[in-house]
């Protein structure tokens, strides 16, 4: 492994290690296995119907998707503000370690936490919520493959907001944005064609789409959906590599 | 400077996606029933939230209450059984009546005050603490009943093909709620004092034994949007939104029934909405205000509102529970009073429009569909 990846894997790893010594991720996991005794519970004695199945499986899988973007960007936002913070910046950058390096570390680790955590959530909401008859299969699978790109985009997004803005700021418009950005997107008008640069995390989510048994997405519709989150993936990049590189610590 | 370019290429591109995604994809046409259709193409979470939004649009109904009268809030002074029960038989005149004199509103009172070039009546309504909010169109109505009542939801107004602009200026009514307490007292009976005294003055008041005041209906317009975004299911706060606005901006009523109809395409009483819009806008391109096909984008638009009002009764003839009394139906949460009225409505103009504009034989047909379903429908009975 070259030395770069060698860094990388190193900065993950001490990533995970803070990610597991803090207490959030155990907040998780409680509230999501409460939702799975309940869909557990409703499986095995519950009403079965259409509506029934649907509310369930709609409730995990939004569920599932929101827990892993508020841990990406949790983890996102305070990552370098803490670095900063604690001084631990310095000697990091005193090793053979660039900035570029650093930030990338930093967002491999929040954007890979999140990652896995949602896919464990979801696959585990697959295993336990009653599935609906109408479900479309690739719908589901289209969906499945938008949620790492809609959350390696929220750990970018995040950690650009914790590098420009003060960490309270940084928490509230990053989940203002990343819960509220597509409602603030409908509500804008349409003369107002700024409203296009608002980051819209809420179009990737179509947990109602998956359960109402809509069909699978057309080319024409998906592939938008796939390159929006990229392109805002090269944005924040972009965008955090200039601010970090001028940033006086 | 040159590590911004990448930015904005990429910024660029982003609006540019941006615009090809479309914000509904959400929204699909589902299998099974109609029932089945509403309850499963929703978010868990807004099921979960459904009662804090819905709370959230009555609380701004209320707000649109107090607007209405300047700011000025009043003590809850009437109840439903006040009300007249004649709104059913109280669909009004021919489409070929020239000016329009009666006519009942859902829920408003005897009290309708003329106003206007053509005289119109326009009916207020005060009801009690309920939480319905009510509307009827009717064929031949000429009058607007639009109730507000402090701390009620009972709005009505009522829309037919012949129904005229109403300015909304500021206007004393004259009706039957003049007396009624304010929520500060008056002089005679605050025992406070100059606190009292003081309260009058910096709070909005009026001396109850004067005339209610009602300010413009713009200023209620912003709190109407305020409802339909936090509960876009809240069918009745884009009808009244638009029936405040389509007297200022016809285009913009029709635009906000329209977003109405994206989030609640089963919703029998906004095709109605569409549909009486567009008779408006038929009416304004006469030069005597009357419906007429005289050219060509007045039949244009009256074939729309027709085929409008014919899915708006088809829609509203498959929602209307089959196995209730009539006195079950206007007391279920399914189905309720106004929605009843609405359900009348919708069919006596569908019919009246049909045969006078449409196909007469469809027009029958058409009535005895609806009698088979409301066999109690008063006004088509009649002319059976």
């Amino acid at each position: 492994m070259s030395q770069k990846g060698q860094q990388l894997k190193l900065l993950l790893r001490a990533g995970l290690l803070e990610l597991a010594r803090r207490q959030g991720i155990q907040v998780l996991c409680l509230l999501m296995s409460l939702y799975l005794l309940i869909a557990l519970g409703a499986r095995s004695v519950g009403e079965r119907s259409l509506e029934a199945d649907s509310f369930m499986l709609n409730l995990g899988l939004t569920l599932s998707v929101s827990l892993g973007l508020i841990l990406a960007a949790l983890t996102g936002l305070r990552q370098m503000p803490d670095d900063i913070e604690n001084r631990s910046i310095y000697p990091l950058l005193a090793r053979p370690l660039d900035r570029d390096t650093l930030l990338s570390g930093r967002f491999l680790s929040a954007a890979l936490s999140g990652i896995s955590v949602t896919l464990i959530f979801l696959l585990l909401t697959l295993i336990v919520s009653p599935t609906p008859s109408i479900m479309n299969r690739g719908m589901l699978i289209q969906y499945l493959l938008l949620q790492p790109l809609a959350i390696a985009w929220a750990a970018a997004f995040a950690l650009l907001l914790g590098l420009c803005l003060p960490r309270a700021l940084a928490t509230l418009s990053c989940l203002g944005l990343i819960f509220g950005g597509e409602f603030l997107f409908r509500i804008l008008p349409d003369l107002f064609i700024f409203k296009h640069l608002i980051p819209r995390f809420g179009s990737l989510q179509l947990a109602t789409r998956v359960t109402s048994g809509a069909t699978a997405l057309s080319p024409a519709e998906w592939i938008p959906l796939l390159l929006y989150p990229a392109v805002w993936l090269c944005i924040c990049h972009f965008s955090c590599r200039s601010v970090f590189r001028r940033k006086a610590l | 400077m040159r590590a911004w370019i990448p930015i904005a290429i990429s910024s660029a591109a982003a609006a540019a996606l941006s615009l090809f995604i479309p914000s509904d994809l959400n929204r699909d046409e589902l299998q099974g029933n109609r029932r089945q259709r509403v309850e499963v193409n929703r978010s868990a979470l807004a099921r979960i939230l459904g009662e804090f939004r819905t709370g959230t649009s009555d609380l701004l109904f209320l707000k649109t209450e107090r607007y209405l009268h300047g700011g000025v809030g009043y003590v809850p002074h009437q109840d439903e059984a006040s009300q007249p029960e004649q709104v059913e038989e109280n669909s009004g005149h021919s489409l070929d009546a020239p000016g329009p004199k009666h006519g009942h509103g859902a829920h408003d009172h005897d009290h309708g005050h003329a106003q206007g070039p053509h005289d119109h009546d326009h009916g207020h309504a005060h009801g009690p603490h309920d939480h319905d909010h009510g509307h009827a169109h009717g064929p031949h109505d000429h009058n607007h009943g639009h109730g507000h009542g402090p701390h009620d939801h009972d709005h009505g107004h009522a829309h037919g093909p012949h129904d005229h602009d109403h300015g909304h200026g500021e206007h004393d009514h004259d009706h039957n709620h003049a007396a009624a307490e304010t929520l500060i007292p008056s002089e005679q009976q605050d025992y406070r004092g100059w606190i009292g005294r003081m309260q009058r003055e910096v709070k909005p008041w009026r001396d109850p034994s004067e005339h209610h005041l009602h300010s413009e209906g713009n200023e209620l317009i912003p709190w109407f949007r305020m409802m339909t975004l936090s509960d876009p299911a809240y069918v009745r706060g884009y009808i009244l939104g638009a029936f405040w606005v389509q007297s200022e901006n016809l285009e913009a009523a029709q635009q906000l029934i329209e977003e109405g109809l994206e989030h609640n395409p089963y919703a029998f009483q906004l095709h109605q909405s569409r549909a009486m819009l567009q008779l408006k806008e038929v009416r304004g391109l006469s030069e005597d205000g009357s419906l007429s096909i005289a050219l060509p984008e007045q039949k244009l638009l009256l074939e729309q509102a027709l085929e409008g009002l014919r899915h708006a009764t088809e829609l509203m003839m498959e929602e209307r529970p089959k196995d209730m009394s009539k006195e079950e139906l206007r007391n279920s949460p399914r189905w309720g009073r106004y929605k009843e009225l609405d359900a009348l409505a919708v069919s006596n103009s569908a019919v009246t429009l049909e045969a006078q504009f449409g196909d007469p034989e469809a027009a029958e047909a058409l009535k005895e569909r609806v009698l088979q379903v409301i066999p109690d429908h008063i006004r088509l009975s009649k002319e059976r």
